[in-house]
């Protein structure tokens, strides 16, 4: 019984930080119809930048700073890529696809630059909150509880400023009738151009909390980049109710292989259930389009 | 006027076929050089085939590594003898038929809920293919697939008392190029035939090639199995060429140097990949003393050609010319 209670709350602390590393992937998604493959490596040369700042420049700071610098930088740098790469594609026929290919070949760079340039060794930053901490019999760390609540007020967040801003009911309304948007004077491309960049500031924040679980490798950023998109595609169209509830049924889903077959089979559970989804809602969870 | 154009057509075949077969007489003194040709012929057919499922079918399909290592470890496993085997011990030419109907049989299976789905979920299911496959590999060691290493000793190939050791590049390389003919003219009776017209008006305007009576999902199913079976068909070849297969080939690097060869042959432009397949192979063999660079290379390109040149190698003449039709008329305004 406590072994079984155990798994499921290590499975809702995965689900949490699954859903820090997805909901960048799944808003680009949900606005602009991009599957950007470069997510993960975003998240991983985010991990980077905060790991390099804080071993550096930022040496002796409160970790938190963290927070204040890298997500401002990377909404920088996700507006360039949307405006160096991706913008030229839209022009084009069928550029869902071509916008795979380019943030493929871009995931590529990043990992590779990474490679070259930190080395293969994994690097780690300190977590945030240290202590252990029991709840209600279980233990677990302070950083993982922060996690979880940084993991909810990203959500709410997210939802408020998508329902009830007027900068996030123009990005919702894009994806639904670009012509009626431009008409009503939505600049769509800047809109575009602003969806990625708060994509990539997600990707900042899932980017210092992944530095402070797992080890930091140039490659990492594939296995980041999976995950997000089994999930993003479990939700449907850039859910963020869908991304919440798939990131608990695969988090917790996993807790359960890795205690009962290994971690090994994680992958393998997680097709069965994305296709056995799939196959009842072809839509994806929350799905509309 | 009707020989002219076959005279055409064959001008169009004949001579690279004659250059290739011309490549031994020049390079045959340089075993690494023929090594090189080989893969470049094997690379040629994958990436073509590839091309047959994302650039006419319009299908962004990433399992085409997975169905060349599903060839490569059929013809291995049936063909090889000893402990820890099937022990069914065929031959290799038809190990090399049978891995072309398995992979055809898997790209069927798999093809069959997965083109139900649009975008990004067929690219998920087809990544899932490949990667079971180094599960399954590990799981496989008692019928001989190496688990964690490479599976090693398969048969080279034998016809009549000759045999083709891994040593001599030379026959090796007419073997391959006999296939890669073979292949390449199927691959363009297929596209030049009403059913390859099918993909091409379906890939264009879906609703209107529809309207007009084409099964697009049976159409697709066909097209994304006999894409497999030309994949696996090579698969076999190289294990049987190379005598070993390990479950590295399913590495990042192979399959993106083959996405690459997709991409900047230009997306639907039939023998354009097989000309990026050669030109890369060889770009790859000349890259290798910058090592980590390489892949940024890659990359770079890949997003280059993409931005660039949407159609490629085979757009560029497109290109060049549209660049100077769009400067006349705005002469004329001027005027």
């Amino acid at each position: 019984m406590g072994a079984i209670a155990e798994t499921l709350f290590g499975g809702i602390t995965i689900g949490s930080a699954y859903i820090i590393v997805a909901l960048g992937l799944a808003i680009v998604y949900g606005v602009s119809d991009v599957m950007n493959f470069s997510h993960g490596s975003l998240i991983m040369l985010s991990a980077y930048v905060a790991w390099f700042l804080s071993s550096t420049v930022l040496a002796g700071l409160p970790l938190p700073i963290l927070f204040i610098i890298v997500p401002p930088i990377m909404f920088g740098v996700g507006m360039l890529i949307e405006r160096g790469i991706l913008r030229p594609l839209r022009r084009q026929p069928n550029w869902a696809t071509t916008a795979i290919v380019v943030t493929l070949g871009f995931a590529l760079v990043i990992n590779n630059s990474l490679l070259v340039i930190f080395g293969p060794l994994g690097r780690y930053i300190p977590p945030m909150l240290e202590q252990v901490v029991t709840i209600g019999g279980f233990t677990t760390t302070g950083n993982r509880i922060l996690i979880m609540g940084v993991a909810a007020a990203l959500v709410v967040g997210l939802v408020f400023f998508l329902k009830k801003t007027r900068l996030g009911l123009s990005m919702r309304a894009v994806p639904q009738d670009i012509v009626g948007a431009n008409i009503v004077g939505i600049p769509s491309d800047r809109i575009f151009n602003i969806t990625f960049g708060l994509s990539a500031a997600l990707a900042a924040i899932g980017g210092i909390f992944m530095g402070s679980i797992y080890l930091l490798a140039p490659e990492g950023g594939w296995t980041l980049f999976i995950r997000a998109f089994v999930i993003v595609l479990l939700a449907g169209a850039g859910s963020i109710t869908g991304v919440v509830v798939a990131s608990f049924i695969l988090g917790i889903l996993e807790s359960i292989v890795q205690w009962q077959f290994g971690s090994l089979w994680i992958m393998p559970f997680w097709f069965v259930a994305f296709l056995t989804i799939m196959s009842v809602r072809p839509r994806g969870l929350f799905g509309i389009r | 006027m009707k020989i002219e154009l076959s005279r055409k057509k064959l001008l169009n075949f004949g001579i690279p076929v004659l250059i290739l077969c011309l490549v031994p007489v020049f390079l045959g003194g340089s075993p690494h050089i023929m090594h090189i040709m080989i893969m470049c012929l094997i690379w040629a057919i994958v990436a073509t085939a590839w091309d047959l499922v994302i650039g006419y079918g319009g299908i962004f399909s990433v399992g085409q590594i997975a169905f060349f290592a599903i060839g490569a470890y059929t013809s291995a496993l049936m063909t090889k003898v000893g402990v820890n085997t099937l022990g069914l011990g065929i031959s290799p030419w038809l190990g090399i038929l049978m891995a072309g109907i398995i992979a055809g049989v898997v790209g069927f299976i798999i093809s069959l809920p997965c083109l139900r789905l649009k975008g990004a979920y067929i690219a998920l299911v087809t990544f899932a293919l490949h990667m079971t496959i180094p599960p399954l590999v590990r799981a496989g060691q008692p019928i001989g697939t190496g688990g964690v290493g490479s599976l090693v000793g398969i048969p080279p190939l034998q016809l009549g008392s000759y045999i083709f050791t891994p040593m001599d590049r030379i026959p090796s390389y007419w073997v391959a190029l006999a296939i890669f003919c073979a292949l390449m003219f199927a691959v363009y009776k297929i596209i030049n035939s009403r059913f390859g017209l099918a993909y091409v008006a379906l890939r264009d305007d879906e609703p209107f090639a529809r309207s007009l009576g084409i099964n697009m999902y049976r159409s697709q199913v066909m097209l994304f199995a006999i894409s497999a079976f030309i994949t696996g068909i090579m698969g076999g070849f190289y294990a049987h060429y190379l005598g070993l297969i390990s479950h590295g080939i399913l590495g990042l690097d192979i399959f993106v140097l083959v996405l690459v060869m997709v991409i900047v042959g230009g997306m639907g432009r039939f023998p354009g990949a097989a000309i990026a397949a050669f030109i890369f192979t060889f770009a790859n063999e000349l890259l290798r003393p910058l090592e980590g660079f390489r892949a940024i290379v890659l990359g770079g390109i890949i997003i280059a050609v993409v931005i660039l040149s949407p159609q490629g190698l085979m757009g560029i003449p497109d290109l060049v010319r549209g660049f100077f039709r769009r400067r006349k008329p705005a002469m004329e305004e001027i005027k």
